[in-house]
């Protein structure tokens, strides 16, 4: 019958499409054949490049960690509704509105608080003068927080001529923020809102924060600033050689080192400009109050109001930790127990400590190179008593010797990191002339190692003003030979010692000598151009062309007839 | 379509009585099994896409519904997006989008229009398919295609030639950028938006203007040219006329697709909340982008005030739509009759 | 929205009206002895003038742009360059042609110039992509490797899309197979059944292709995947696409059922044929390339969607080919996530990716074009001669005439 051929080749498709399924299928359970299941997580961009390493470290162990990095406050917000088995948060629940995001914040799933990382909120730009890339910007926070503000919007202010030592040319600042709800956002509204509340509140309110006007995870855009989604995005941006010159934007410290990307050294209280290195983050973070409380919902949460004052010289004031929001057992929400999100089961949990029981250890041996400062051991401990609380988790390390962690931090009770800390270069202080790096040795970072005895004792007194003299160590960690000129004396790709940034040769400017002409503004306006001789040369070139035909066509006319 | 069918036998034979004009002698038979289950099937595909798209309509205005009230008129009035503190709205994310759209339609309408004039009428016959079918493929160019153009080609391109627009036709207030410029001045701008949309419209608007000016009656084409008109006297005075209300329900549609354009626009915009009508500044935001940057923070209050907003992008979208299917017939079924 | 459908009525209606395409290009002839009125000619002097004016106007914009006054930029260049040569040609066709034939001219080149402007923008894109994205997609492994073991800082020797093409194709695959089938039995009933219900359908279809995509996935994100707690993968990405094409098949292929002729359905019911039979003999095969067409565009346009993927496929770097389950990526997404990355690498994979899409929905194109192009009713040159060997040489080369009043939708 006529019917039986199409019949066939429905049946023909119908058989292709069933194949492919089986054979997709197929496919589904080889890959997921290891004992481990995938998680799935998002949340801090902030912490993304640590978290994406450290999940590429164990993908050939056989555990999928599936992470994107869509901001912090989308990452609480998943963990929330049941969508995701672990969040990425810098921040914990809000337990105030945000003045521009959302309202507060409760999870009904239970949960517990794990740093993973610790790190500096540091300040990107792009500055080009005279053909040559500014690397060794300092400011200080008054100035950032004016810039980020929309006080300060011209390069050539003042205020940034009497930080860095030297006037740049006049520029209009762009000021790159984010514009999804972020955790970067979030620590550096909240340093401006403790540190310099007269410059963010009035901001805040003009951009309709309402009257109480907090820190905020949705940094409000204004006129003059760029928004931009997600921190790849800022630094995409900054970094841009068509546009990005001008630009300032604030991100974790990784997204500069990973792009090249100069970061402001920023004043601290002790009067010194400093980076976001791992030894300065972590000093810093020696100030930071975290919650003991193991019962608390709180456990392990940071106030970094210490950390904004540290006095020690090599404090960076914009350092803070970064958390995993993880499942727990259960917990008692508002007089209900309250169990893990109910996604998350037993096998998870065994997946999900695996791979904690990595990044509270052996994961933080790359934060360093990654651009963030690895754990101290109070927190990699507490850390452990979060995770012994996941449903199904495998043991933890000995939380007595933290013996099979291999945490770079700690060996034989010693804090390698804080007591190795190399002392500021005395030309970080404020007002030393831009000139001072040229003739002192620019020495690396990591080789300067000042004696044990001095730094340990750090510990500082509130209210001393001590700290400020206390760099009499420094100069020994610069026992390179001086070189003379203002050329470095690394290769072609070194680590620059005064932004920590790796540069090539001559590309930077860190000797602290600008190129000559300085002052001159690079472009001149074109509307000082003079217009009046080449539009008169034009008109008469354009006459030239054009009156003949004229002519020709005017007589042509005069002769009807002709044509 | 639907004729006044009594029986299930004559809503059957409906269709092929409204086709042909002829008068159908009635036609009783008993419908076989298989008729009857077909038929069902019919029915309840039918049945199944009403459902779900109703159900998505539904959904929307329910769920919309509980931000309006919450928001009240001041959802038309609020510039901020902060649902959790109550002030939402779209008063700025709807001009914006308008304005987007607006700068699309500049540049895309005389664009696809001498397009459409130049497949249909001007280019020689051997090249006329290959020239529709480049248009079809610009119009399947998917749009994270055009925002990956936008981003990396056209827009460090484009600043020299915005900055030359502000800086001397700055008297024309919408082209002027506030405080001194930098290159990063011109970035991110509803213009280059703007222009990056058009491009999307182009397809639309060439290839729906070309069809009806293709249909343009032949006896007055020849009757023009017999009247001793240029090829464009032609145009001017057959083609275009006939096509008038084909042309603004073609810019019509072109206008709903740029209202509700997203990815390449979520890729370029610099999305603050502000009117964005100093089109060069970094500046714009439009209701499609603030979905697609803002749902993932949301909690459910402020995912029904992105509904929200959607609903009424939605509702716009439509009654464009609606308002261009009514010009486009209205203007053939008048002027088939000359 | 409803670019598709625009596409597939005006493909129909070009054909359906073969008369005014000839008459168009041959202008009407004055009959006998007559002097023939030449509309479109091609003399030396027009020529002359349109090459001469093109060479003038670049010389002199060379001139006073870049060596008089103090301009620069390519772009205004061009523009300039292009004032100048219409103003030039106008003027050389003045001393040629009276003003009626000047406009006329000037009009051509308008015209004509904006068709080489879309040309050049189609090619600039398809160039450009495939200028940017060779970089990645010329390593072996970007095609045969997935992210998860590649950072923003490895090379483009290791990594790639593997994952992301799977998932393309997967959530096109189901997307297809879910709003296919419905969207032509819905088509199918709205031309066939009728009735009551149908008026109620035509109305909300004809609504939903005004939806804007990003609705779509926030109506799956919203329904699906908050409220009904399936998470965030393949599939629900694949939902949204599907709500997504829907309304646009529905459309198309109820513009395409209803061009074929009632005759045809009134032979095989006067042949005794039941409904289904005539619908699966006679309606279906008649329209199958209308209908394939409709179907490849609909897929090609699902292909390159974003927005709606974008909430509700979640995100990852490896391989999920399991779109029940997990989140699952696709090309779209994949260029979306990695474009914003500082890293030149990260850009050179989105742009390999963008390429791997576009090659994609060429190849849809090609094929919709391949197998379309035809009304109902008339036959391929394989069908013609199977149909000659069948019943004689005789045959016209259209088998059925179709009329043009059919085709208002």
């Amino acid at each position: 019958m006529m019917i039986d051929p199409i019949r066939s080749k429905w049946a023909r498709f119908a058989a292709l499409v069933a194949t492919v399924v089986i054979a997709g299928s197929a496919t589904t359970q080889t890959a997921t054949a290891a004992s481990y299941v995938p998680l799935q997580g998002d949340g801090s961009s902030w912490a993304q490049p640590a978290i994406d390493q450290w999940s590429r470290d164990v993908n050939p162990r056989g555990i999928t960690v599936n992470f994107s990095g869509d901001g912090s406050a989308a990452g609480r917000q998943h963990y929330i509704v049941n969508q995701a088995d672990f969040a990425a948060s810098d921040i914990a629940f809000l337990t105030s509105p945000d003045p521009f995001g959302a309202g507060t914040e409760q999870s009904s799933y239970a949960y517990s608080y794990v740093p993973i990382v610790a790190g500096g909120t540091s300040f990107l730009y792009n500055l080009v003068v005279g053909g040559k890339r500014i690397t060794n910007l300092r400011l200080s926070g008054e100035t950032l927080a004016k810039i980020f503000t929309g006080k300060i919007t011209d390069w050539s202010d003042p205020a940034i001529a009497h930080d860095y030592g030297q006037p740049l040319p006049s520029q209009k600042i762009t000021v790159i923020t984010r514009s999804d709800g972020s955790g970067a956002s979030y620590m550096f509204s909240r340093w401006m809102w403790k540190e310099y509340p007269s410059l963010w509140k009035p901001f805040c309110q003009a951009q309709g924060g309402g009257a109480g006007c907090g820190p905020s995870e949705f940094y409000p855009g204004f006129s003059g600033s760029v928004q931009r989604n997600g921190s790849d995005q800022v630094a995409s941006y900054i970094s841009s050689p068509s546009f990005g010159e001008g630009s300032i934007g604030y991100d974790e410290y990784a997204y500069a080192l990973n792009n090249n990307i100069p970061v402001v050294k920023v004043l601290n209280k002790a009067g010194y400009y400093s980076l976001p290195t791992p030894s300065n983050v972590a000093i810093a973070l020696q100030r930071a109050v975290i919650d003991q409380n193991p019962s608390s919902p709180t456990f392990l949460m940071q106030n970094l109001d210490g950390v904004y004052t540290n006095s020690d010289p090599r404090t960076y004031p914009l350092s803070s930790y970064s958390y995993l929001i993880i499942p727990r057992d259960h917990r008692l929400i508002n007089g209900n127990n309250a169990g893990p999100p109910p996604r998350f089961d037993p096998s998870k949990g065994t997946t999900l400590s695996t791979w904690m029981n990595y990044v509270l250890c052996g994961a933080q041996q790359k934060a360093g190179a990654l651009g963030y400062s690895p754990l101290p051991k109070n927190l990699v401990v507490g850390g452990f008593e979060q995770v012994a609380h996941v449903p199904g988790h495998v043991a933890t390390p000995d939380l007595k010797q933290l013996n099979g962690c291999n945490n770079p931090t700690y060996s034989n009770g010693v804090n390698h990191l804080i007591v190795d800390a190399p002392q500021p270069n005395p030309c970080d202080k404020l007002g030393t002339p831009l000139t001072c790096g040229a003739a002192a040795a620019p020495a690396a970072a990591t080789s300067s190692r000042p004696t044990s005895g001095s730094a340990t004792s750090i510990a500082p007194q509130p209210g001393t003003t001590q700290a400020t003299t206390q760099p009499n160590g420094a100069p020994t960690g610069h026992s390179a030979p001086a070189v003379a000129g203002p050329v470095s004396p690394s290769a072609s790709t070194s680590t620059d010692p005064e932004t920590g940034q790796q540069v090539t040769a001559g590309q930077s400017t860190s000797d602290g000598t600008l190129p000559a002409a300085v002052p001159v503004a690079l472009q001149s306006p074109s509307g000082s151009r003079n217009w009046l001789l080449p539009g008169l040369t034009a008109l008469d070139i354009l006459a030239a062309v054009a009156l003949p035909g004229v002519v020709l066509t005017w007589l042509r006319r005069r002769r009807p007839g002709d044509e | 379509m639907t004729s006044p069918a009594t029986s299930p036998l004559e809503s059957f034979l409906a269709a092929p009585v409204e086709v042909d004009d002829d008068v159908p002698r009635p036609i009783t038979s008993a419908r076989s099994r298989a008729d009857k289950a077909f038929r069902g099937a019919l029915r309840s595909a039918g049945g199944a896409v009403l459902v779900i798209t109703g159900l998505i309509a539904l959904f929307l205005v329910l769920r919309a519904t509980s931000a309006f009230r919450k928001a009240g008129f001041s959802f038309f009035t609020t510039k901020t997006w902060i649902p959790a503190a109550n002030r939402f709205g779209i008063s700025t994310l709807l001009p914006n989008g308008v304005i987007i759209a607006a700068i699309a339609l500049v540049i895309a309408v005389p664009v696809a229009l001498a397009t459409a004039i130049f497949v249909s009428e001007y280019a020689p016959h051997r090249l006329r398919r290959p020239l529709i079918a480049l248009v079809d493929l610009m119009a399947a160019v998917p749009s994270i295609i055009y925002g990956l153009w936008g981003v990396f080609f056209l827009q460090p391109r484009i600043i020299g030639t915005a900055r030359w627009l502000s800086e001397h036709v700055a008297f024309i207030p919408l082209f002027k950028v506030r405080g001194f410029h930098s290159p990063s001045s011109f970035t991110s701008s509803t213009f280059i938006g703007g222009v990056v949309v058009s491009l999307m419209v182009i397809p639309i608007i060439a290839s729906i203007s070309r069809e009806v000016f293709s249909r343009a009656p032949i006896g007055e084409r020849e009757a023009a040219y017999a009247l001793g008109a240029s090829r464009w006297g032609m145009v001017r005075t057959v083609v275009l006329p006939y096509g008038r209300g084909g042309m603004i329900g073609a810019i019509m549609l072109g206008f709903g697709r740029a209202m509700g354009e997203t990815i390449a626009l979520a890729l370029i915009l610099s999305p603050t909340y502000g009117l964005a009508w100093h089109l060069f500044e970094n500046s714009g935001n439009s209701i499609a982008v603030t979905i697609a940057l803002r749902y993932q923070e949301s909690t459910p209050d402020m995912l029904s005030a992105l509904m929200a907003a959607g609903l009424v992008l939605f509702v716009i979208t439509l009654i464009v739509n609606a308002l261009a299917s009514v010009v486009v017939s209205r203007s053939r079924s008048g002027m088939q009759t000359d | 929205m409803t670019d598709t459908l625009e596409r597939q009525t005006e493909r129909m209606e070009r054909i359906d009206a073969p008369g005014i395409a000839e008459a168009d290009a041959a202008p009407p002839r004055a009959a006998g002895a007559l002097t023939r009125i030449v509309i479109r000619s091609v003399s030396a002097a027009s020529c002359t003038a349109l090459f001469g004016a093109a060479l003038a106007a670049i010389a002199l914009t060379w001139v006073l742009y870049e060596r008089v006054l103090p301009l620069s930029g390519a772009l205004g260049f061009w523009m300039c360059t292009y004032l100048a040569f219409l103003l030039m040609y106008a003027g050389v066709s003045r001393t040629q042609v009276p003003g009626r034939v000047v406009v006329d001219r000037v009009v051509t080149v308008l015209v004509a110039s904006a068709g080489l402007l879309v040309l050049a923008i189609v090619l600039d894109q398809i160039g450009y992509v495939v200028f940017r994205g060779w970089d990645a997609i010329r390593h072996e492994n970007f095609v045969s490797q997935t992210m998860s073991l590649a950072g923003p800082l490895d090379p483009l020797t290791s990594g790639g899309m593997l994952h992301a093409l799977v998932g393309s194709l997967e959530q096109m695959a189901i997307a297809t197979v879910v709003s296919v089938p419905l969207g032509v039995f819905a088509a199918l009933f709205l031309v066939e059944v009728g009735g009551p219900l149908a008026r109620p359908v035509r109305t909300i279809v004809e609504a939903m292709t005004a939806l804007p995509e990003i609705i779509a996935g926030l109506f799956i994100y919203a329904f699906v995947v908050l409220s009904l707690g399936i998470d965030q993968s393949g599939f629900a990405a694949a939902l949204a696409l599907t709500v997504m094409m829907i309304p646009i098949v529905t459309r198309s292929a109820e513009v395409i059922l209803r061009l074929v002729p009632g005759g045809l359905r009134e032979a095989s019911y006067a042949l005794g044929a039941s409904q289904v039979r005539t619908v699966f003999t006679v309606v279906l095969p008649t329209a199958r390339s209308g209908l394939a067409t409709a179907v490849i565009l609909a897929m090609a346009r699902a292909v390159g969607e974003t927005s709606p993927v974008l909430l509700t496929a979640g995100f990852t770097s490896g391989m999920n080919a399991d779109p029940f389950s997990g989140p699952q990526v696709s090309l779209p997404l994949y260029i979306y996530s990695y474009v914003r990355f500082p890293q030149p690498t990260m850009v050179a994979r989105a742009f390999g990716a963008g390429l791997a899409l576009m090659v994609m929905v060429l190849v849809l194109f090609a094929l919709a074009r391949l197998v379309g192009g035809k009304t109902p009713g008339e036959l391929s040159k394989r069908q013609m001669r199977r149909m000659q060997r069948v019943s004689g040489p005789a045959v016209e080369s259209r088998a059925v005439t179709t009329d043009p009043q059919l085709s208002e939708g």
